[in-house]
């Protein structure tokens, strides 16, 4: 006889309450994002053909939908970046090949304006090599060789990144179909569809974290230490990535700290040598990169008004202003300026203080990570969606755990709310003559879902402080390896 | 009851179709059953009917009585007669183009039968001549080519006799032959001779060839046949004068037999058109003496001209004989041109590869005959240019260029060059086709291909003209309708056209043919061009283009004459799209009968930067626009547009190349195809600038003409993005005329690096125009400039300034530059820069007029220098200004240490912020007349190392630190190695013991 749909939930009941809280936790997590993935993905696509009809000049923020329903001005329902796949044709993949682009003539800092290390340029030679940038980015994105190489650069990134996590699933013996579904959860997550639009070079920096995880700790000394040259790759591709070197402060590795820096020092220097210029590239470098941070983020609308698809603090007090709307908020923008501005440099001292505490203050090895990532996302001015993917390390590394408390639920949930693609409210008009950009709700319920989980780990640490006192408050628990 | 009405209905039925037959029959019944039909019955009737003596039937015949004693010239016209008895008696006359039906036709006579048919007896008792005639049954008489059924009793002679009673269409064929001879032989009219159809019935008279027989629609022949009946024509009296015949394809004779020559060496008949055998040959051509002429060739009598025919195989037998011509006709100049001959010449007194006893031309032929017969077997009146195996000429004759050759040689690339050349020459004193001679498997062919040239015909890979055989070959390719539309053509030399009598105009009006591509000149000049004919049957106006439909450019034409009623240098005629561009036109002379221009005539088309020396007007009669060209008389005709023409004496080369450049863009023309004039006399170079436009090998600035061709290529359209432009000179443009680089509210601004590399522009002057209102030295930058002075110059404009008019890209900048010109805007005047959204660092201007350095929108203007305010009083708005000493006096700050290093200091440590390194600073000095560029670029070493020792560690502070940083790490690699390796190699032991 068939199983009546009473019995399937008996049986999952029983089955539910057979279950520890990290298979429980590991269960409710899949079941979340392929859900959602499930959903979204068939919402997404339809919403992306339709928009295909629309004419490019038509395809503005908000319009093709937004303009139905006009009481929804401020609050258009205009599916944001996050929820629609390559939503802005134009745009779509322009930061790999605006980067391929820059070293096209050798020249990227002196003879351009590039912000990125030198090391991720010298990687996108080997990328720009594949198409023809002769007649600029657009065009050899349009190119059957264009595409070729970015997935070139997808594949490059994502299969050992999965690889990587393969392992560490497999050390704790999780079974392959979880790790199986592992992927599509979080290929289909937020960061990692902000990723795919963009484009980003932090992609490639990915596997390198992960490998200086699974290998930072290995009694082989060839796989600490290529543990330790890892992150000092990712971080001479990134820089923000040295966050992660928390961790061997940490554990009082100080050793393998400086070699790290060390590492990471080259990997930043040593590039240079192979541009135009050599070593005068660095004031260049450094130039364009406050350059950027200052322009991007400091002019005045982006102050006032906030950019989206950024997760920094320092955009927080502008987001609320965006999302108050004018006539709550006096539109004299040069004088609000300052105060927004200030209100976000507050913030921004504040989170950091909070994350090294963290960093240094949890007692297990998945927060230590978690902080360096928050880290990552919250020191820079201007941080983007996609630099959420590092969040991805920490997220497995949870999932791992065996050891669960109920605030893990808490967690797990927060987790949830920051990688659920999701439909979401965007808030265009006004916003216009920002940084392009203006806040979206589900970008900013993202940033508050981070905030949130460094205010979590803060109140764990201060509670176990209070709790236990000093002793042993800088260690890690005993058995956090994988 | 019902079979009776089933018959009545049956019997109606059958009726009504006989009745339907019967009207049908009626209808579709031959005419002549209709045809009026005169009857005549006494000699009363024959009286009435005959006017005079000469008769023309105009229908059918039934006679019972018959005419008697007629003596004038009956013509039948190919109607019939039908007599009971005889229709003439006793005829002394003659009787042509009759069908006689009867038992007799003709009782008794003396006169002439002349292509006549019948189909019983056509004679009896007649004592006269019977000529080309049929006669089913009796046939008395002297009988000439004539035609009987085989054994019948008609008489003996000069009969033909058939042997299928049945065939009527081989009687119709003989019967024609018959015609033919009787014109050739006799020498009748052929054209009053009724052509043979099958069935004893005639057809018109004469034969109508297809074509008009005009120069350019000419007859055509292209069968043995066809040949006959022109033989025939002009044996019977017609000389074809001015008339053409081509003949389009090679004939062969075999199955036709003998042919009687094209006018006979016996009578004063001959041939006096034009015939082209369009390069076409007569294979097994047979001519004897078997229609009564004697000395014979294929024109037995020849008064016109013969050109590319050949005569590969035959016989050609006589008396004295020939190929081509045996006979010239007197008081004519005959010509045989292009031809050649194989045939066998058997004459029993002369034979003659070509011509017997001629008084003609010659020219370009050859023969060749395993006798070795002569090539004139008796005399001519001029040989050029031919060949032969055995002598040129057995007589008198002049020789030119002839030589007896081996067939060898012959078929050599020399003879075969010298053939095709004159060829050519031959074709444009024609205005005929162009045949070429090519090399064949034994001897010299004609080909009929176009002439073709070196190139594909592209852009850059131009059709090359670099000898008159390629300037002949455009023209007669382009008068027999090839356009060369979206071609381009490129001269290679210099040409000089003396050797040649005349030159065809390339294209006419009244043919329509044009030329519509791209001529490119490169500089070079067509000398000693003389145009003084034009092709039969069109109005003589005459120029290099008789019309044109495309562009010329950099061409001139030095010497020379041109005839006509209208005429020009360049071009006499053109459509709207046409353009005259960069030419030139020098010592020619115009003999017109109606007017002359010097560049052009009645001219659609645009004509802009021509130049011209002589006494006509520039451009005669009318022309839609005449712009920046320059002649001694700049009268021009009805001009629609004319500016800026000047007379030739006030023009300096930089000048005029300026106006050129200027001038292709205004007429959207591109200014890379225009070449500079220079010398003494205007002469056209190319020019480019030298480098290939990286950093390291930057696009090369050295003249005033470079930065004319620099603006010029930026308004044009090249951006130079991403490209580095150095000026390696100071630059006076005195008396240049020059137009900003880069045009304000347009797309074509300049994106590149200006690197002024220290050096001045002097003398600059930017006038204000339809093109220009904003004008600066860069009229649109979008990109940088380096180092650049103005020392001095005057710039007029709507919205003037001195280094950039506008410029709004994020990454324009002007860093390390001054100016000291005078501005003279109507609406704005900025000192250094007017609409500019971009940076400016370390700039400075100084001039007399104390204008605000920015007299409308500024972006940052940083650590700048300047007499007036830094920005106008009424200015839009500005980004950020910093660090500026405005209202200054320059005398003040003559400190040289502090001065020019204030300036050093700045360009040096600003450099690296906006994307340059130091060594692309050019640095300061203070001289006497102030501060100006010292020509060097910063370059540490000994002597300035204490100046710039503040500098340097400011300077080269990031390249100590990147060392010292490297050196670090990996001293606290070795360190960090050392420390760790003893505190794991503990925690090893521990898991041991574990």
């Amino acid at each position: 006889m068939r199983e009546s749909i009473v019995d399937k939930k008996n049986r999952f009941v029983a089955h539910w309450k057979g279950m520890t809280d990290a298979e429980r936790v590991r269960f409710l997590f899949l079941a979340v994002m392929l859900t959602a993935i499930a959903l979204f993905v068939p919402v997404s696509l339809g919403i992306f053909f339709y928009n295909l009809t629309i004419p490019v000049e038509e395809l503005d923020t908000g319009k093709s939908l937004a303009n139905s329903i006009p009481f929804l001005k401020y609050w258009s329902l205009f599916f944001y970046r996050n929820s629609v796949f390559f939503q802005d044709r134009d745009d779509v993949f322009m930061d790999w090949f605006n980067i391929n682009y820059m070293v096209y003539n050798n020249s990227p800092y002196i003879g351009g304006d590039s912000s990125y290390p030198p090391l991720v340029l010298n990687i996108a030679k080997i990328f720009a090599a594949m198409a023809d940038y002769d007649f600029g980015a657009g065009e050899a994105r349009n190119s059957p060789e264009g595409i070729a190489s970015i997935l070139t650069f997808y594949a490059v990134s994502l299969i050992p990144t999965f690889a990587l996590l393969w392992v560490a699933c497999r050390r704790k013996q999780m079974k392959n179909g979880q790790i199986a579904l592992l992927c599509p959860a979080f290929l289909g997550s937020v960061p990692f569809l902000f990723e795919f639009d963009r484009g980003n070079y932090l992609l490639i920096a990915l596997p390198f974290i992960f490998a200086f995880f699974l290998w930072y700790n290995s009694e082989r000394r060839w796989a600490r230490e290529a543990a330790y040259i890892g992150l000092s790759v990712a971080v001479g591709i990134k820089i923000y990535p040295a966050a992660f070197a928390l961790i061997l402060l940490k554990e009082r590795r100080f050793a393998a700290f400086v070699r790290t820096a060390c590492y990471s020092v080259l990997m930043l220097i040593v590039p240079f040598l192979f541009f135009e210029g050599g070593l005068d590239n660095i004031s260049a470098f450094l130039y364009w990169l406050t350059d950027f941070a200052g322009s991007k983020g400091g002019e005045v609308n982006t102050v006032v008004y906030g950019v989206s698809y950024s997760y920094s603090p320092y955009n927080l007090p502008a987001s609320i202003v965006a999302m108050l709307g004018p006539g709550v908020v006096d539109m004299d923008v040069l004088a609000n300026a300052k105060a927004v501005e200030l209100c976000g440099k507050i913030l921004t001292v504040l989170f950091i203080v909070l994350v090294f505490f963290t960093g240094f203050a949890s007692d297990r090895k998945w927060k230590v990570i978690l902080s360096s990532a928050l880290a990552t996302m919250f020191v820079p001015s201007i941080s983007f969606v996609y630099s959420a993917t590092m969040c991805v390390i920490p997220i497995v590394f949870f999932l791992l755990d065996e050891e669960k408390r109920r605030l893990d639920y808490a967690y797990l949930a927060l987790f949830l709310i920051a990688f659920v693609p999701c439909l979401s409210p965007y808030l265009a008009d006004y916003n216009t003559v920002a940084f392009r950009w203006g806040v979206n709700l589900a970008n900013f319920v993202q940033l508050l879902s981070y905030i949130a989980m460094l205010f979590l780990l803060t109140g764990d640490c201060v509670a176990r402080l209070v709790r236990k006192g000093g002793k042993g408050f800088f260690r890690i628990k005993k058995g956090q390896n994988c | 009851m019902h079979k009776r009405r089933f018959r009545q209905f049956v019997i109606g039925a059958l009726a009504c179709v006989s009745l339907a037959c019967a009207a049908s029959a009626f209808a579709l019944a031959p005419h002549a059953v209709f045809a009026e039909t005169l009857t005549v019955d006494s000699a009363q009737d024959w009286a009435e009917l005959l006017s005079s003596d000469e008769v023309r039937l105009e229908s059918d015949l039934v006679v019972t009585y018959p005419l008697e004693g007629f003596d004038g010239v009956f013509d039948g016209q190919g109607h019939t007669i039908r007599c009971e008895g005889a229709a003439f008696a006793s005829l002394s006359g003659r009787v042509q183009n009759v069908k006689f039906e009867g038992d007799t036709a003709i009782d008794g006579g003396d006169g002439v039968i002349l292509n006549c048919v019948a189909s019983g007896g056509l004679a009896v008792g007649f004592e006269g001549q019977i000529v080309a005639s049929y006669a089913g049954k009796k046939l008395e008489g002297d009988t000439s080519y004539c035609v009987a059924p085989a054994f019948s009793d008609a008489g003996e002679g000069d009969t033909v006799r058939y042997h299928n009673a049945f065939n009527a269409k081989e009687v119709a064929e003989l019967l024609e032959r018959s015609r033919i001879a009787a014109s050739c032989a006799y020498g009748y009219n052929f054209a009053e001779l009724n052509a043979h159809l099958p069935g004893l019935s005639f057809g018109e008279k004469g034969y109508a060839f297809a074509g008009l027989g005009e120069e350019w629609e000419p007859y055509r022949i292209s069968s043995a046949w066809e040949m006959a009946y022109l033989s025939a024509y002009v044996n019977g009296g017609e000389d074809f004068e001015g008339v053409s015949f081509l003949q389009t394809c090679d004939i062969d004779f075999a199955s036709f037999g003998t042919l009687c020559p094209i006018g006979r060496s016996d009578t004063e008949r001959g041939f006096c058109g034009v015939y082209d055998g369009n390069g076409y040959a007569l294979f097994n051509l047979n001519i004897d003496t078997s229609f009564g002429s004697v000395d014979n060739a294929l024109f037995g009598r020849l008064g016109g001209f013969v050109y590319n025919l050949g005569i590969e195989s035959g016989k050609i037998a006589g008396g004295s004989c020939a190929a081509f011509a045996a006979v010239g006709m007197a008081g004519r100049e005959p010509l045989i041109a292009n031809c050649y001959s194989r045939a066998t010449i058997a004459g029993e007194w002369r034979s003659g590869g070509i011509a017997d006893n001629y008084n003609g031309a010659i020219e370009n032929c050859w023969a060749y005959h395993f006798n070795r017969y002569p090539l004139v077997s008796y005399a001519a009146a001029r040989i050029e240019n031919c060949y032969s195996n055995g002598q040129i000429v057995s007589g008198t004759a002049e020789v030119v260029d002839c030589k007896t050759v081996s067939r060898g040689e012959l078929n050599g690339e020399d003879c075969v060059e010298a053939l095709s050349d004159y060829s050519l020459r031959l074709a444009m004193k024609r205005g005929g086709g162009a045949l070429a001679w090519t090399r064949g498997a034994l001897f010299p062919e004609l080909t009929r291909t176009k002439g073709t040239f070196e190139g594909s015909g592209t852009r850059s890979d131009p059709y090359l003209l670099s000898s008159v055989r390629d300037w002949i070959y455009l023209s007669l390719n382009v008068n027999a309708g090839e356009s060369y539309e979206d071609k381009y053509f490129a001269a290679t030399a210099d040409v000089d056209f003396s050797s040649l009598d005349s030159f065809f105009a390339i294209g006419s009006f009244d043919s329509g043919n044009a030329f519509a591509g791209t001529l490119d000149g490169c500089g070079y000049a067509l000398k000693h061009l003389r145009i003084t004919e034009t092709a039969i049957g069109e109005i003589d106006n005459n120029a290099l283009f008789g019309t044109l439909a495309g562009t010329v450019v950099n061409l001139g034409i030095e010497g020379g004459e041109i005839r006509g009623g209208c005429v020009a240098g360049i071009a006499v005629g053109g459509t709207a799209e046409s353009r005259i561009v960069n030419c030139f036109v020098r010592d020619v002379t115009f003999v017109a009968g109606t007017r002359a221009g010097g560049i052009a005539d009645n001219f659609a088309g645009k004509i802009s930067g021509c130049y011209y020396e002589g006494k006509e007007p520039l451009v005669s009669y009318a022309a839609t626009s005449v712009t920046y060209s320059a002649s001694e008389t700049v009268t021009l005709g009805t001009v629609t547009y004319e500016s800026g023409n000047v007379s030739s004496q006030a023009e300096s080369d930089a000048f005029r190349n300026g106006r050129v450049l200027y001038s292709a863009l205004r007429i959207s023309f591109d200014p890379s195809l225009v070449r500079y004039w220079s010398g003494g006399r205007p002469c056209l170079d190319a020019h480019s600038l030298a480098g290939s436009g990286s950093k390291s090998d930057p696009y090369c600035v050295s003249s005033a003409s470079d930065l004319v061709f620099f603006a010029a290529s930026v308004n044009s359209g090249t951006p130079y993005k991403d490209r580095w432009v150095l000026q390696t000179a100071d630059i006076d443009m005195q008396s240049v005329f020059f137009m900003p680089i880069g045009l304000a509210d347009t797309e074509n601004r300049f994106y590149g690096v200006y690197d002024g590399g220290g050096h001045t522009i002097s003398n600059l002057t930017v006038h204000s125009n339809e093109l220009t209102v904003k004008n600066a030295l860069f009229g649109s930058l979008f990109g940088s400039v380096l180092n650049v002075g103005i020392e001095s110059g005057r710039i007029y404009g709507d919205y003037a300034a001195g280094i950039a008019s506008e410029g709004y890209h994020l990454k324009t900048r002007i860093l390390n530059s001054y100016s000291k010109a005078e501005v003279y805007g109507t609406v704005r005047s900025g000192g250094f820069v007017d609409d500019f959204g971009g940076d400016i660092f370390n700039c400075w201007y100084d001039n007399a007029q104390k204008l605000p350095f920015c007299s409308f929108r500024g972006g940052l203007i940083y650590h700048c220098f300047t007499v007036g305010d830094v920005m106008a009083k009424n200015a839009a708005s500005v980004g950020e200004i910093s660090d500026c000493i405005e209202n200054t006096d320059f005398a003040a700050h003559a400190e040289a240490e502090r001065f020019d290093r204030q300036f050093n200091e700045s360009s040096l440590t600003g450099s690296m912020e906006y994307g340059y390194s130091r060594s692309d600073m050019v640095l300061w000095e203070l001289g006497e007349d102030g501060i100006r560029f010292s020509g060097e670029r910063f370059v540490l070493n000994a002597e300035n190392i204490s100046t710039y020792r503040d500098l340097i560690i400011e300077c080269y502070l990031w390249n100590f630190v990147g060392i010292a940083a490297i050196v670090l790490a990996i001293v606290g690699i070795v360190i960090s190695f050392l420390t760790e390796g003893k505190r794991f190699a503990g925690k090893k032991h521990e898991r041991k013991h574990r």
